[in-house]
């Protein structure tokens, strides 16, 4: 068979089934109507997910603009952190150089599928290779419902949820992530280089997976089209931030939620009266402090992969602490009251 | 619902049921899992119903969709959810792969992003290079050397394959 015909009968096999195509035009039939009563409001909505999609995943990057700023959990504004405080040049340089790497070889790792996944690995200029600087790319799975949802993060264990869908919403869209840890890596199928300090290793993917559940992401729309997201996020040992990163015209105060450590309520104006709806952005940020005995609460899990238990001083090493942090960001659909009632309900 | 709108969701119905194949079969070209094809058919056939081209024959209709889906799944996969830690470095991708082993269908999903819209309107749709120029607003010879190479590559992927 020629190239042509080749090409055709794949793309064929490419073709959605009748229930992709319904599900789809289901979704769309129901976008399609509130857009033509108002083509605003979808777009509105667009952007608060991307606003949302800024405030999480730029956490991480420490580049000053005016548009953000940094607060403690006090809601007290705090200088912007400066990852190479206290570090001698050399170390810096080293720092410079790991990360370099690091988001240099994120582009060489293929992507992962439902049985295998790849690691990344660091050849050092001698030709060994460095197992303990790796990369790897998360798993990400998406689920229908909530129900699925929860019980995968009741599998989980120690992540904590809303216990049901905020009242007025409907669930649009639950990813969690996973991050497998070299050290688990059971099967070694293959490994090739990429480039002359890269080595990429193919692994079998391990039936425990989905204990590793590192990050989650809620999506929830009412019927007015107003968003509503919930993200959580499992920290590493080395980087539990206790500078925020907030939007640089909000204004934010501690807040007391029940079971959490910490918590700031963030918003455009949080003076307003509490029973009135506020049509801005509003979020609630919060930090969960678990208490874990390494010989009970581990179980089969291997915490220790990404290194996100911490040790207790003078506890000894039995008990350690795990720190999560939960966001859930509100774009004018619910008053501050209801915000904080939906944090109480995180278990 | 006035007339207008009326007339506008009968368009975009029937937009639909002529493109949805074609739509969906080039965004998994570029995303390679089911949940994120379904979402950026959706945003494509969004896009299509907020902007309400007037298309002037099928054609049009079909090059305007393959664009748009083309650069919306290029977007989603330039910014979708990528964090960076110093180690252990973490980065996103679906696990929900295609339907079934392939190996032409595996060589085209890893070809590169750019030659996916010219291969797709080349070989499946019959397109000459010419119009897929015309469409893309690039020169032909830079959709001829598109076609060719990523020809090129699938050739020697699938030799690789035979011999291995």
């Amino acid at each position: 068979m020629n190239i042509h015909d080749r090409v055709v009968q794949s793309f064929n096999k490419l073709t959605p089934d009748e229930a992709t195509k319904a599900r789809i035009h289901g979704r769309l039939r129901a976008q399609a109507s509130s857009h033509h009563h108002s083509p605003l409001r979808h777009s509105h909505r667009r952007l608060g997910i991307a606003l949302a999609i800024t405030i999480l995943f730029c956490a991480t990057v420490f580049a000053a603009t005016q548009l953000h700023k940094y607060v403690n959990w006090k809601g007290e504004p705090v200088p912007e952190p400066n990852l190479y405080d206290g570090l001698s040049e050399k170390d810096v340089s080293v720092r410079e150089q790991n990360r370099s790497w690091a988001l240099r070889v994120g582009d060489l790792i293929p992507d992962n599928t439902h049985s295998e996944y790849w690691i990344a690995y660091r050849i050092s200029p001698d030709g060994a290779v460095d197992e303990k600087f790796a990369v790897v790319k998360t798993i990400n799975r998406r689920f229908d419902t909530y129900a699925a949802f929860q019980a995968a993060i009741s599998a989980e264990g120690v992540l904590l949820m809303p216990e049901k869908i905020p009242e007025g919403f409907s669930l649009e869209k639950a990813e969690v992530s996973y991050t497998l840890p070299h050290i688990l890596a059971p099967v070694m199928l293959d490994e090739q280089k990429a480039a002359d300090d890269v080595l990429l290793r193919r692994y079998a993917l391990p039936p425990e997976k989905d204990r590793y559940l590192t990050m989650y992401r809620l999506f929830f729309v009412n019927q007015q089209n107003r968003s509503l997201l919930i993200t959580c996020e499992l920290h590493n040992r080395s980087s539990i931030p206790d500078n925020l990163r907030i939007e640089g015209n909000s204004n934010a105060r501690s807040v007391i939620i029940d079971g959490m450590d910490k918590a700031l309520l963030v918003g455009g104006d949080v003076s307003q009266p509490s029973a009135e709806a506020n049509p801005a952005t509003m979020s609630v940020i919060m930090r969960h402090k678990s208490v874990l005995s390494t010989a009970n609460d581990q179980g089969t899990r291997r915490w220790d992969y990404i290194d996100v238990m911490t040790d207790i001083p003078g506890a000894g090493p039995l008990l350690v602490h795990l720190y999560s942090d939960y966001r859930i960001i509100s774009y004018g659909g619910l008053s501050q009251d209801d915000l904080l009632n939906i944090a109480g309900t995180f278990h | 619902m006035t007339q207008q709108n009326l007339d506008n969701q009968l368009d975009i119905e029937a937009i639909y049921a002529r493109n949805v194949d074609m739509v969906y079969r080039v965004c998994f070209s570029f995303l390679k899992n089911k949940a994120d094809t379904e979402d950026a058919v959706h945003d494509t056939f969004m896009r299509c119903m907020r902007a309400a081209p007037r298309f002037a024959n099928e054609a049009h209709e079909k090059g305007w969709l393959v664009v748009t889906a083309g650069n919306l799944c290029r977007n989603r996969l330039r910014h979708w959810w990528r964090k960076n830690t110093p180690l252990d470095e973490t980065a996103f991708s679906g696990n929900d792969g295609p339907p079934t082993h392939d190996d032409t269908l595996d060589a085209i999903l890893a070809l590169p992003d750019r030659y996916k819209v010219s291969l797709y309107l080349h070989y499946y749709e019959g397109w000459p290079a010419g119009d897929i120029a015309a469409l893309l607003r690039r020169p032909a010879s830079t959709v001829r050397n598109h076609l060719s190479e990523a020809r090129r590559l699938l050739k020697e992927r699938l030799t690789d394959d035979e011999h291995t």
